[in-house]
Formats: C-alpha cells, sequence, structure tokens
C-alpha cells in the first residue's frame, strides 16, 4: 500500500509491529505457569522476529522502504525447567513436574519497550497528518 | 461573439467512472469540446472516484477494526489518510473555482 500520504503509511506499520509485539508477550506472560508431565509438549515463550518492509516496485524505483514487517514469529526452547512438587496431579514418577522458560521480569522490560514504540510511532503518524495539513492549509 | 458557457453537468457514478461522456461537453470551453483524458473534468471526476474509494476503505477498515478483523493501527492510518484526500481535494477544488471566478471577472 503506498500513497501520497506515505508517513502515516509508515508509522502505522511500526504500530502493527508493537501490536504483533505485545501480543506475543502477553502471551508468554498469559502461558508461563503451564504445567506439563515431563516429555509432554512445554509451552514454548514467542519472540517478534521484524524486518524492514520493502515495496516489490514502483514508480519511485525498485524497492523502496515502505516501514517495517513482521518476518516471523522465532519459538523459544522446547525444554522447559523441572520442578520438584509431587503433590501435583501432573507430576511424573520421579515427582517433577515441567514449566516452560518465561523470564517475568525480561517479559515486563520488553512490555514497557514495545508501549514505548507504539506510542512513538503513534506520535509519528499525528505528526506527520499535521505536517501535511500544514501545507494543505496554506492560502494563496 | 463570446459562445454561451453550458451548464456544468452533474457528476454521475458513471461521469465518475470514466465510463460515459457527460451530456454537456459538445460547444464546450474548449477548442475540442469533449471531455480529453487531460481535462480537468476528467481529472476531477477520477478524483472524486478515487476520494470515495479511500473513504469507504477507510469506514469498512473501522467496521472491521470494532468487529476484531482488523487493527486499529490499520484503521487510524485508513481514517487519517482518508482525512488528508479529503482536504487536499476541496483544497484542489477551491482554488480551481478562484481561478475560474478570476478568469469569469475580467472586464473585457
Amino acid at each position: 500500500m503506498s500513497s501520497i500520504w506515505s508517513a502515516v503509511d509508515i508509522a502505522g506499520t511500526g504500530a502493527n509491529v508493537d501490536q504483533t509485539w505485545i501480543e506475543t508477550i502477553g502471551s508468554n506472560i498469559a502461558n508461563m505457569n503451564d504445567a506439563v508431565t515431563p516429555g509432554q509438549p512445554v509451552y514454548q515463550s514467542q519472540y517478534v522476529n521484524a524486518g524492514p518492509r520493502v515495496e516489490p516496485s514502483g514508480p519511485s524505483g525498485p524497492g523502496a522502504a515502505a516501514g517495517v514487517q513482521v518476518n516471523a514469529i522465532n519459538l523459544g526452547s522446547t525444554k522447559g525447567q523441572m520442578q520438584y512438587d509431587p503433590t501435583n496431579p501432573l507430576a511424573n514418577s520421579k515427582g517433577l513436574v515441567e514449566y516452560p522458560v518465561v523470564d517475568l521480569a525480561t517479559q515486563m522490560t520488553n512490555l514497557i519497550q514495545a508501549q514505548t514504540s507504539y506510542q512513538a510511532n503513534a506520535k509519528v503518524m499525528s505528526t506527520a497528518k499535521d505536517t501535511y495539513q500544514s501545507i494543505l492549509n496554506i492560502k494563496a | 461573439m463570446i459562445p454561451s458557457i453550458p451548464a456544468i453537468p452533474p457528476v454521475s457514478a458513471a461521469t465518475a467512472a470514466g465510463a460515459a461522456q457527460p451530456a454537456g461537453a459538445s460547444g464546450g470551453l474548449g477548442t475540442s469540446g469533449a471531455a480529453t483524458p487531460g481535462s480537468f473534468q476528467n481529472i476531477l471526476g477520477q478524483a472524486i472516484d478515487s476520494l470515495n474509494g479511500v473513504t469507504n476503505h477507510a469506514t469498512n477498515l473501522s467496521l472491521e477494526a470494532v468487529a476484531g478483523n482488523a487493527t486499529v493501527a490499520d484503521a487510524t492510518v485508513a481514517s487519517v489518510v482518508a482525512s488528508l484526500d479529503t482536504q487536499l481535494a476541496s483544497a484542489l477544488a477551491s482554488r480551481a473555482v478562484t481561478s475560474l471566478n478570476t478568469i469569469m471577472n475580467m472586464q473585457l
């Protein structure tokens, strides 16, 4: 999507990536206490792999920069951390339960970073709109 | 003698889409008369058509965002772009009308 208001579009792609980022953090935090019996698949923490979005081709030349995009959602370790809890109904014969490896402090730090980035993109969008309007308001 | 200027035809959907020539085009201001692809009339029609599409897109994205099928950022971008497009079309149209009024007010 390309238009003469490209600055607004680019800020929108940034906000979309940040929303995906916040969603993955929310998923990680929501699943950090998912206990499973050792040997069963444990929740893998999600990481956003973002990169520059490139226009396929156009009048402005081949491959003009057009914001940012989510390339992939990378997954963390398949190995969880073991905890000794024999009273847990999910415990195996050795009394171990497996939990996903999610560091809450790291997730909270990333969450604040994602929120700041989203706000920055929203500010770019707002400023770009004001800038375009300033040239539309010129009275000849 | 200066020929009388015909009434401006209303912009119908067919005219905006560029599918049909307007009825009052023959004997217009220019020497050729018909609405050529580069004429102001055609450009204005296409601009209104494009503006209509942009505004509809913004409305649809807003509804999709409310329904949860689109992101808020996408809806906001579409809304801002539609607003800016409307203001640009309005500015250009009023500037064109000002130019026409300037010419019409010339004392010949």
